[in-house]
């Protein structure tokens, strides 16, 4: 074949066309290889913003994660107003109330594109304290969630929360930090503290014996002043 | 020496009065808090108080397995129920309605988690068996946090955020094969090609 290749004016036109070819398929793969960041998932997550299709669930239909204790009666959620959609990157994601679960770990909204809002901890209007919200990376049964791509918000990106008393309040994301799930530090819950917004994900390895992801991506987002 | 053996010459050593007694009252502790718990999950008129009491009702509920084990071992037996004191303090508590009865709860709840400290105390300084002290040095740092939460007012930290069950973006395993045959294919075909086009004709 080389033979070929050297000594017809087509065969060189091919070797031509093939050197080009083997350096653009090595410069792909080793530009993968180099930024994992870019690769990760990225061939595997389910269509992007798929969610942007489902219809918006409204935040008063009940949340279909079943906690194990029978409903309370009505709540008093928190003297300031409860958050109830979360805009970040283009996308509108609709916030559920969820408290402790009996194992004590945060509930979360079974739906993926439902984000989950500590409603123990502090209020979009409070005057001091993280508000936290939760949401899925993926599930088993639906794929990609509404944070899929939490891990790729820059500082400086601006998040804003809508409350019920028809207030937007407007934050810009600081910090973005990776924890292992036992080591999620306790003041990201408190409602004491700097008035800030985390927004919880899960990250890093998976265990597919039912452990899930090993690790917390928690974007953490100052009030915009501005 | 087998483990067994070691349990079994444990269990036949008699405890020593203040060893005994501190396991009887730990335990009565331990669901007192839980009977607690599970009245701030059931009435409480705030998520922040619900959530306080899930936190006690997780965390006695995992005290209080390690002290039955260590009780067992040594053949004590446990009473089922809280004290008379402890239940008819709950009821004063559970008697009333929202804002009240958060207020009432939380008090409550303090008092019951100092005396459970000082009780722990006592058995550090005063025990004499390794095994029951060492129940006492574990459970020590998990009432102070509860009485922190109590005293500010702050919501308990979950024990957890399980936030993703798919495995799609998991990172650690690396990028997968595609990179590698790109790469490797690249190669070859560079190669093969740079060859054909050195060669003179």
């Amino acid at each position: 074949m080389i033979r070929w290749l050297t000594g017809s004016g087509v065969g060189r036109a091919v070797a031509c066309a093939g050197v080009a070819a083997g350096i653009a398929m090595l410069a792909a793969g080793v530009t993968q290889l180099a930024s994992p960041a870019d690769s990760r998932g990225g061939e595997r997550i389910v269509a992007e913003r798929s969610n942007t299709d489902m219809p918006v669930r409204s935040p008063s239909t009940p949340s279909t994660a079943v906690p194990a204790h029978p409903p309370a009666p009505a709540a008093q959620v928190t003297a300031a107003a409860a958050p109830t959609v979360l805009t970040m990157a283009g996308q509108d994601i609709p916030l559920e109330p969820v408290s402790m679960l009996p194992d004590g770990s945060m509930e979360l909204p079974a739906p993926p594109h439902v984000g989950g809002w500590w409603a123990p901890g502090a209020a979009p209007g409070d005057p001091a304290g993280t508000v936290v919200v939760a949401g899925h990376v993926d599930t088993a049964e639906h794929g990609a969630g509404i944070f899929a791509h939490l891990a790729g918000l820059p500082v400086g990106e601006p998040i804003s929360v809508a409350t019920t008393d028809g207030q937007v309040h407007r934050y810009i994301v600081s910090d973005l930090i990776h924890v292992h799930k036992d080591d999620l530090p306790a003041d990201v819950f408190s409602r004491a503290g700097p008035r800030r917004l985390a927004v919880i994900t899960c990250t890093g390895p998976f265990d597919d014996d039912g452990g899930g992801y090993s690790q917390n991506l928690v974007v953490l987002a100052r009030p915009d002043t501005g | 020496m087998l483990a067994g053996t070691t349990a079994y010459a444990q269990g036949q050593q008699e405890l020593s009065e203040q060893d005994q007694a501190f396991l009887v009252a730990a335990h009565q502790n331990n669901l007192a808090e839980i009977a607690s718990g599970e009245a701030a999950v059931d009435q409480a008129s705030t998520e922040l108080v619900r959530a306080q009491g899930q936190i006690l009702i997780t965390d006695h509920t995992m005290l209080d397995e390690s002290l039955r084990q260590v009780a067992d071992a040594h053949g004590v037996q446990l009473p089922a129920e809280p004290t008379a004191e402890q239940q008819a303090q709950l009821a004063d508590v559970t008697a009333q309605q929202g804002a009240a009865f958060d207020q009432a709860w939380t008090q409550l709840q303090i008092a019951a988690h100092q005396a459970a400290l000082t009780l722990g105390e006592q058995e550090i300084q005063q025990g004499t068996a390794a095994d029951v002290i060492a129940l006492a040095e574990e459970a020590g740092p998990v009432i102070q946090k509860h009485l922190t939460m109590l005293q500010s007012g702050d919501a308990p930290a979950p024990h957890g955020v399980h936030a993703g069950m798919g495995g799609h973006a998991a990172s650690a395993d690396g990028v997968g094969m595609l990179p590698w045959v790109l790469a490797g294919c690249g190669l070859v075909v560079l190669a093969v090609s740079g060859a054909a086009l050195r060669r003179r004709a």
